[in-house]
């Protein structure tokens, strides 16, 4: 009876123990190994600066990562034969992806930032050379050139930031920068556009100065936007000098006092040295000509100018120039010895020209750009 | 004997199956700290390393949430390691800013006093015609740089350092260039009046 007892229990127990064993075999298995690859998918994101670039997926990511560690803990606090953690898996398999897009956006997006602020900072840096070799030196107003200066500071900031790989602010900068390079670069060229509407009578002036000097005579051609003097005999260009003018230089002189170079056909009028000029050497034009004379009266009958207006006069070729600025009342100055030069190749009675540009506009920015 | 065996297991049991959570929340408390003083900003990468280190821990407590004999001993040490690192990056991040502080700071003096000998070249400028026109330009970048400057100690007062300091670099670089600029403009005007 206890042999049969014994033998009863042992196989209860064994079938027990078989119970068990399979129970225990199919309890779920805790997402460890899944939520690790999880947490490693989404440190690579934030690596890649995905939390910047490609928020949106990071965000998502993320989230689907808190809902499986909610999810994930939420289980745990079931008994352990009912745990479930498919929802988990799902989750994970959320944060995979999602982690995976966002780091691949990421990448591409900080590339094709990082290649629009570098060739936008080769586009800004030539715009700002055509302000600085041209604009620059053009009597602009004032908010043109602060725009220009807040640009090129806003530019510098955006080589730092870039420098240091903060993307993000690099391209903040960058879009500040190209809109005060650009504006300023815009409203300076609109201004020139109007002074260039007068190129094709600039041009003929100019061609008319050169076959002047024909026949082994002297002619004198200034260049108001290259600010050069060009010194013309037998139509041959003998010598280019440096020269500087009166800061409105960019336009017509119209009354006395306006600080502008005339623009039109001249002759030199007299020949001063020593205690006759202040200006180390002087060639004296006969500016108001008989043009300069009727241009006045027309902008006095139309009131562009006071009824008491005077047209001015005195302007001259003279030295002490070569400051880099242009300072004179409307006279043209050169440096001493490019006077001496212009001294010895003029005299009285020899044809001056003076023109906005030789050159049109587009060729000259197109220069500009190529350099 | 046996009583006192299984009251020792049952205390140690005990001792080793409850979640750390004045550990937890210590932790999270320096992360926090850091987090504050700027280290996601000033320190990113060991920021980002040592949230990983929190998110590791958090996985481990709940892999232990689900074992039926539950042992946090492990955790415990994981969570001193990750608050004392929490403490680390957060006096690498206020050295960070300190560093970054003194440079805008130095980089103020410097362009402060390239301001004042800008303004003294100014003065020293030819008068009269001539330096009027050749100076009026570089008057209104003077105060451009000026500007910049103010912004840069509003922005250092509030604590906005990497801007301030791309700021006050662009400023310096201005400012030398102004310099520059200047020299050339007095040199070239003194040349010409010798002559």
């Amino acid at each position: 009876m206890r042999r049969k007892t014994f033998y009863w229990l042992s196989t209860v127990a064994l079938f027990l123990s078989f119970a068990v064993f399979r129970v225990i075999r199919n309890v779920p298995q805790p997402p460890g190994p899944e939520m690790k690859m999880a947490l490693e998918a989404l440190s690579e994101a934030q690596k890649a600066n995905a939390q910047l670039y490609a928020r949106d997926a990071f965000n998502q990511a993320q989230m689907a990562y808190d809902s499986a560690m909610e999810n994930w803990s939420k289980e745990n606090s079931r008994f352990f034969l009912f745990r479930d953690y498919s929802q988990v898996n799902n989750w994970v398999s959320v944060v995979l992806e999602k982690a995976d897009e966002a780091q691949k956006l990421s990448g591409k997006r900080t590339k094709s930032t990082s290649k629009r602020i570098q060739e936008g900072l080769i586009q800004l840096d030539k715009k700002i050379a055509i302000f600085e070799l041209y604009y620059k030196r053009m009597p602009l107003p004032q908010s043109i050139l602060k725009n220009h200066n807040k640009g090129v500071m806003k530019l510098s900031e955006t080589r730092h930031a870039f420098g240091n790989k903060r993307f993000s602010e690099a391209e903040k900068y960058f879009e500040q920068a190209w809109e005060l390079i650009n504006s300023s670069n815009d409203k300076a060229e609109i201004l020139v556009q109007n002074w260039f509407s007068s190129h094709v009578s600039w041009q003929k002036n100019a061609k008319q100065a050169i076959q002047l000097s024909a026949n082994s005579k002297k002619v004198i051609l200034v260049d108001k936007f290259a600010h050069k003097c060009f010194l013309y005999q037998n139509k041959k260009l003998v010598k280019t000098l440096d020269v500087e003018f009166g800061p409105n230089w960019m336009g017509d002189k119209i009354v006395k006092g306006d600080k502008a170079t005339p623009e039109g056909t001249y002759k030199i009028t007299a020949k001063k040295s020593g205690a006759q000029t202040k200006f180390y050497k002087a060639l004296l034009i006969d500016y108001p000509n008989s043009e300069d004379k009727i241009r006045f009266e027309k902008a006095k009958s139309k009131k562009l100018i006071p009824a008491k207006a005077d047209i001015g006069g005195l302007i001259e070729f003279h030295g002490m120039g070569g400051k880099g600025v242009d300072w004179t009342d409307g006279c043209v100055a050169l440096m001493n010895t490019d006077m001496d030069a212009l001294f010895r190749f003029a005299g009285v009675g020899t044809p001056v020209t003076i023109v906005g540009s030789v050159q049109p506009l587009e060729s000259i920015i197109k220069d500009s750009v190529l350099q | 004997m046996t009583l006192f065996t299984a009251l020792s297991v049952a205390v140690l049991l005990s001792s080793c199956g409850k979640v750390p959570q004045a550990e937890i929340d210590a932790a999270n408390a320096a992360i926090e700290a850091a987090q504050t003083a700027g280290a996601d900003v000033y320190v990113a990468g060991d920021f980002a390393a040592l949230q990983d280190s929190m998110n590791v821990v958090n996985q481990k407590v709940e892999e232990q949430n689900g074992k039926l004999f539950k042992n946090y001993k492990a955790v415990g040490a994981t969570l001193a390691a990750v608050t004392q690192m929490a403490g680390e990056v957060q006096a690498k991040a206020e050295a960070k800013k300190e560093e970054i502080r003194n440079e805008i700071i130095a980089l103020q003096a410097e362009v402060s006093a390239l301001n004042n000998q800008n303004n003294e070249l100014v003065a020293q400028a030819p008068k009269g015609k001539e330096g009027t026109a050749a100076l009026e330009a570089i008057k209104s970048d003077i105060g451009v740089v000026e500007a910049s400057m103010a912004e840069v100690n509003n922005q250092l007062t509030a604590g906005e350092l990497m801007p301030a300091l791309d700021k006050a670099k662009a400023a310096k670089e201005k400012a030398q260039a102004l310099n520059t600029e200047l020299s050339e403009v007095i040199a070239r005007y003194s040349k010409n009046k010798r002559k």
